[in-house]
């Protein structure tokens, strides 16, 4: 019961921490849907455009990126040593099927903006 | 006592007619990036605390000391206000409250609050300018002087609304200063503007070159806040500061 709790409060996001101890960071990032395309926000701090490696499938986008300058943090929390980050790494699962073939990308003031068109997938229902 | 907000200042600060300026965590995390810049720059003292029991049960420790996450600091004219955790929406009414009652005591030349205004389109803005809410016509001739444009029309929602509230009713000047920034993600640039806009109001030679050529390194390590400030501005109603206000004209 108690290892349901947790394993709970870890899909959600509560007690998962947003780094992993090889480096990695998540970043923030946003997702809006529109009726025609699905809109990703992903702040990329410390990112050069060429350093941004983005991957798309049909039902979700995967990005990496590594810093310029990578950070470091001495004695820090729970871990109690010195970590140093050196890339951003998220996974977002999509609300809707897109046309990776189709998605465009811009990475300005730190910012990529993501935009997957949505596949088309609208049949004409006769009406007797 | 759990459900009230205590002030606790260091004992012999000597405070005269001060501007209170009041950074907590909001969109952009504006407020909160310049007020802690603003204290190392200034090299302020810590000079009092809040705790409440409805704060997040959390303390902080830097460099091996525990403090409290809301924290005050500040000389014989200014007070700076930071915070490291987001304020929960059951707080900010007694916190409100609270703020302008101890601040009416130290008999302010004007309370300060510095925000985020979200804006769309920050992508392509350089340098976001930054508007003016003033509570009353003394904060309203004090922003004049000072060139900054006035908020014309709009909701604003958090803890400087109801501060700005609070301090009509005392009689304090009051002003929110609001900088145009990315809603979701830390914005250092933003902060810079506020702060340059609050030097007008200060005179203390604010440099804010440390803080853009550390903007980067404070967007990651300013993330997590970030991330929980998130979490709580739907309670704060904060999609409303982008919403047409019906009563228009």
């Amino acid at each position: 019961m108690k290892r349901n709790f947790m394993i709970d409060l870890f899909q959600r996001g509560l007690v998962r921490p947003g780094w992993s101890i090889n480096g990695d960071l998540e970043p923030l990032a946003e997702i809006e849907e529109r009726e025609d395309r699905i809109i990703i926000m992903v702040d990329l701090p410390n990112v050069r455009k060429e350093d941004i490696e983005v991957h798309a499938t049909e039902d979700a986008v995967e990005i990496s990126a590594k810093m310029s300058q990578f950070v470091e943090w001495k004695k820090w929390g729970s871990i109690q040593r010195e970590i140093t980050f050196k890339s951003f790494r998220k996974y977002i699962s999509l609300p809707s099927r897109i046309d990776p073939g189709k998605a465009e990308a811009i990475f300005r003031k730190g910012i990529l903006k993501i935009e997957l068109p949505k596949m088309k997938e609208r049949f004409l229902i006769g009406i007797k | 006592m759990w459900n009230e907000i205590a002030i606790v200042e260091k004992k012999g600060i000597k405070i005269k007619n001060p501007v209170i300026v009041e950074g907590l965590p909001d969109v952009g995390l504006v407020g909160a990036i310049a007020a802690s810049h603003l204290v190392i720059q200034l090299e302020l003292d810590q000079i009092g605390y809040i705790e409440s029991g409805l704060f997040p049960p959390a303390m902080v420790i830097h460099k091996g000391e525990l403090q409290h996450p809301v924290r005050i600091y500040g000389d014989e004219n200014l007070i700076v206000l930071v915070s490291e955790i987001p304020m929960p929406v059951d707080a900010i009414y007694p916190l409100a409250e609270s703020l302008t009652e101890w601040s009416h005591e130290k008999n302010p030349e004007m309370i300060i609050s510095l925000n985020g205004l979200p804006v769309p389109n920050r992508m392509d803005i350089d340098e976001p300018s930054v508007f003016g809410v003033g509570n009353n016509e003394e904060a309203k001739k004090k922003l004049e002087e000072k060139n900054i444009e006035f908020l014309e029309e709009g909701f604003i929602s958090g803890i400087y609304a109801l501060v700005l509230r609070e301090c009509s009713k005392k009689g304090i000047a009051a002003i929110s200063l609001l900088s145009q920034c990315f809603p979701l993600y830390p914005d250092p640039g933003a902060a810079a503007s506020a702060l340059l806009s609050l030097d007008k109001f200060l005179n203390r030679n604010i440099d804010v070159k440390m803080l853009l050529d550390q903007a980067e390194e404070i967007k990651i390590k300013a993330r997590d806040l970030m991330k929980q400030t998130a979490m709580s501005m739907p309670g704060m109603q904060k999609g409303m500061e982008q919403e047409i206000p019906i009563m228009y004209g």
